[in-house]
């Protein structure tokens, strides 16, 4: 299941999701663009561009080699405790304009009935 | 070691992509949050 079609599965179980990476607002603002009205790509994107990492490297997930976050997705409850952490490898998914997506691969699933038990 | 379950989620504030401010904080008390970190934007990371 995709992330974006997943999305109305987590808003009725009280749950954001957030999109972290170390690009620039206007990357991040073009990339949006780049779904298109219709797709209404559902997912607020946060640029963690400068200090460049900062808050990636708060959650340990900082790739120095690359100078990029490593793929990944952690689950914080409402209390603010981090509940899980799941990391990826890169995959070829490519959105309507060819260009990659973010998403959470077959994972979506588990994700949901893991924050039911929360 | 990447950050692990149990552990104080760090607290942040970051632009998105209008640049507006957005805050761990405005979520905690009612909801759960999914932090998804990608690689880079136009990429298949």
């Amino acid at each position: 299941m995709e992330l974006r079609k997943a999305q109305s599965e987590f808003s009725r179980r009280d749950t954001q999701v957030l999109g972290i990476s170390c690009d620039s607002t206007a990357t991040l603002a073009a990339y949006n663009l780049s779904f298109g009205p219709s797709l209404g790509y559902p997912v607020q994107l946060l640029s963690d561009f400068y200090p460049h990492g900062d808050v990636t490297k708060k959650y340990k997930l900082f790739n120095s080699e690359i100078g990029t976050a490593d793929r990944s997705a952690v689950v914080i409850d409402k209390s603010g405790y981090v509940r899980q952490v799941n990391k990826y490898q890169f995959r070829s998914v490519l959105g309507p304009n060819g260009y990659g997506i973010v998403d959470l691969d077959f994972n979506v699933k588990d994700l949901i009935s893991f924050i039911e038990d929360l | 070691m990447a950050i692990a379950p149990g552990d104080k989620a760090p607290l942040f504030t970051l632009m998105d992509h209008n640049r507006k401010n957005v805050s761990l904080e405005k979520f905690l008390g009612r909801k759960n949050v999914i932090l998804v970190f990608f690689v880079f934007a136009f990429t298949d990371g």
